[in-house]
């Protein structure tokens, strides 16, 4: 599914990844762990194709192909769903015309038909059912008025609806009550499936109790520092990132 | 009729007043002592002043002078047929779906056959060139008013040059039940000049909603010179939505003079989208206390295109509120005007004044000059004013990109929601879906249209 080598990340000259190596398999869940400032959120950027970064080495295949060539909406309609750890607020576009667009939009760069508007609003009752979305928050403008939970919520419903294979979620879990997460943590793992991928980044293990992992990985200045399976998560909830945050060896 | 031609006019002036001499008499009413006295004065109060210039601080941005090389001589009232719907979208096909009483004008004439403004229950309805022989006296009245084109070159040729207009007077208490929809079009291949006056009147406590729209040719360099007088009684309540899709080659020049008597309420909005210049020009008082009025609206221009607003609005009395809302969205080479005054004089105490312009770049060639005013002489008052300008927020772009939406796509979806928010305000939900079928169609249509 996805394959990165040797990635090297730089903003504005300052490395921000150095030597990221990680191969997610079909149907894998990998959690990616990791305190503040590590990187986790730039390598989402860098798979979903954000500008701003300088790629000074590495590869990223998915599917086969060099992921890097692909442009943004490509690899959306490639099947990369980035869940934002921050979404951002579109005034003026209402988030059901963007539900509608983006899902239409990816059928037809596959070659799909267009999906009437008669089953697209079933299908959106269906799904904002299971995430516990109202209806009419939809016709508001993307996330403009919406609490943070709602948009956390509004990002797996995005997620539902378009169905991706390699689902990454940056902090999904933060700013979430107990039952929001509870939600998303269903949401999640309803899409759970043999043929999909996803990288679950989080700061907390918390949510590793609900969706859980196959793999673990610790990243620490721009590097894993250590891989394992969902037993590393419990180890960090215990012991901190300190070991972690302290490791400056790798800085230099 | 003989008027003195002052040697420095340029060319173009020149030809405006040969063009007044020339067909003067084939104006409607001619021979009738107070309108030739009306049109004389006009033309003359225009060979003083000239078209209007950069060094004047209020065209500062928009040299008429200098854009108006030529002066094509004045549209001939011929009968030819007509093709109103167009291929694709306009401002004419756009409105066609809503329900609505429709009075067309071609090339500045009213064309029976095309319209439906017969017997509309609440509503006097003057054709100026039909009636000119016999106008009621509330038409006439404001006709001989020379006050409205003192310093404002562009209406005194329209007073001077109008061959045809619509006069609606809406009848005391009557709340129209449809929209009435002036449509403005030019046809034909040759350049003309083409000068309409229009005037409503909104009785006490009437309510009603006109829509204004205009097309033409995209590639004639014809020159539309309209005018609106309107005057909103007590407890009225007035909506105007106005859509300029002129050809690009035209120049299209209006003048809006409003009116508002106390505790009225007036929605103007205009959409922008035509002509190589425009120039919307605008001055909103107030006769009474309590008015609500809200003069908004949304250009979107590209290629050599320069559209400009202007607008005054004088607070002379207390307890009014006004706003001014304004979104520009400016491609290529295209450049926008906003000039924007609130005057607070000092009876007019706790009025509530906003003006807010806003400018969305699309290219580095773009532009656009904003010069927001408050004059304020009372000191209970509370006014704000604000301009801003930028890019396409790429953020956002990102956002909807990341979602699979290709990059037109998303530019698309961007801009229109940049103007959407003085169309969503537009209370009629035909009207709103036609004004928001061409704003979201506007970016796809660049690239025949630039
Ligand atoms: N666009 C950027 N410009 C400058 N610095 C950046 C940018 N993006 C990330 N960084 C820096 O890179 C480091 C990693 O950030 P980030 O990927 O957001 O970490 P995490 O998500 O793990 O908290 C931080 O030091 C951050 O300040
Ligand atoms: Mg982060």
């Amino acid at each position: 599914m996805l394959e990165i080598k040797d990635l090297h990340v730089e903003v504005e000259g300052e490395p921000i990844l150095r030597g990221i190596n990680l191969e997610v398999s079909p149907g894998e869940v990998h959690a990616i762990m990791g305190p503040n400032g590590s990187g986790k959120s730039t390598l989402s950027y860098i798979l979903s194709g954000k500008e701003d970064y300088d790629i000074t080495q590495g590869t990223i295949t998915y599917k086969g192909k060099d992921l890097l060539d692909m442009a943004v909406d490509e690899r959306a309609a490639a099947g990369v769903f980035l869940a934002f750890q921050y979404p951002i607020e579109i005034p003026g576009v209402a988030a059901m015309t963007f539900l509608k667009t983006a899902l239409n939009a990816q059928r037809a760069t596959r070659g799909e038909e267009e999906l009437s508007t008669p089953d697209f609003m079933k299908l959106v009752r269906e799904k904002t059912k299971e995430l516990n979305i109202r209806q009419e928050m939809l016709r508001r403008s993307i996330n403009v008025g919406f609490s943070g939970g709602e948009k956390k919520r509004f990002e797996i419903l995005q997620m539902a609806l378009l169905e991706p294979s390699l689902c990454i979620l940056d902090e999904t879990d933060s700013g979430l009550d107990i039952d929001a997460l509870q939600i998303v943590a269903e949401g999640v793992n309803r899409l759970r499936d043999p043929k999909r991928s996803m990288i679950v980044i989080t700061h907390y293990q918390r949510l590793l109790n609900h969706i859980i992992p196959d793999k673990v990985h610790v990243l620490s200045h721009g590097k894993i520092a250590r891989s394992g399976g969902k037993e590393l998560a419990l180890e960090l909830e215990q012991n901190g990132y300190a070991e972690y945050e302290n490791n400056t060896a790798d800085a230099a | 009729m003989n008027v003195q031609i002052s040697s420095t006019l340029t060319a173009a002036e020149k030809s405006l007043v040969d063009h007044f001499d020339k067909i003067s008499a084939d104006l409607p009413g001619s021979g009738q002592a107070w309108i030739d006295d009306v049109r004389t004065r006009a033309i003359q109060s225009f060979e003083n002043s000239g078209l209007p210039h950069r060094r004047l601080e209020s065209w500062k941005y928009t040299d008429l002078r200098g854009i108006l090389r030529e002066m094509p001589a004045p549209a001939q009232n011929s009968q030819a047929p007509v093709l109103l719907e167009q291929d694709g979208v306009d401002a004419h096909t756009a409105f066609s779906s809503v329900d609505r009483h429709l009075g067309v004008f071609v090339n500045g004439f009213y064309r029976p056959e095309l319209s439906s403004l017969e017997d509309i229950e609440g509503v006097e309805i003057i054709k100026l060139r039909e009636n000119f022989d016999d106008l009621p006296d509330w038409v006439q009245e404001k006709l001989c008013n020379s006050k409205v084109y003192e310093n404002n070159a562009i209406l005194a040729l329209n007073t001077a040059f109008a061959a045809d207009g619509a006069a609606l007077r809406i009848n005391r208490g009557s709340k129209i039940d449809k929209p009435i929809h002036l449509a403005f079009v030019v046809t034909g291949k040759e350049a003309c000049a083409i000068n309409t006056r229009n005037l409503i009147i909104v009785e006490e406590g009437a309510e009603a909603t006109v829509i204004e729209t205009y097309v033409g040719p995209p590639d004639v360099a014809y020159v539309v010179n309209t005018a609106l007088e309107l005057c909103v009684a007590e407890d009225a309540v007035f909506n105007r939505i106005k859509v300029q899709d002129e050809g690009h080659d035209a120049v299209h020049l209006a003048n809006l003079i409003v009116s508002l008597a106390g505790n009225s309420k007036c929605h103007d909005l205009t959409l922008s989208v035509g002509a190589r210049t425009s120039r919307n020009e605008g001055q909103v008082d107030f006769t009474g206390e309590n008015v609500e009025v809200t003069i908004s609206g949304a250009s979107m221009l590209r290629g050599k295109q320069q559209g400009d607003t202007t607008l005054c609005v004088t607070h002379g009395l207390p307890s009014s509120n006004s706003r001014q809302e304004f979104k520009t969205v400016l491609d290529d080479h295209a450049r926008g005007i906003f000039q924007g005054c609130v005057i607070v004089k000092p009876d007019a105490q706790h009025t509530d004044g906003r003006q807010m312009t806003q400018a969305l770049l699309l290219s580095p060639d773009a532009e656009m000059d904003a010069k927001p005013e408050l004059e304020i002489y009372a000191d209970d008052v509370e006014c704000a004013h604000g301009a801003t300008a930028g890019d396409l927020d790429e953020d956002y772009l990102f956002y909807l990109r990341a979602r699979g939406i290709p990059e037109d796509q998303a530019k698309a979806l961007l801009v229109a929601a940049f103007v959407a928010a003085p169309i969503e305000e537009v209370q009629d939900e035909g009207i709103r879906e036609a004004l928001f079928q061409l704003t979201n169609s506007w970016f796809d249509r660049r690239n025949s249209e630039a």
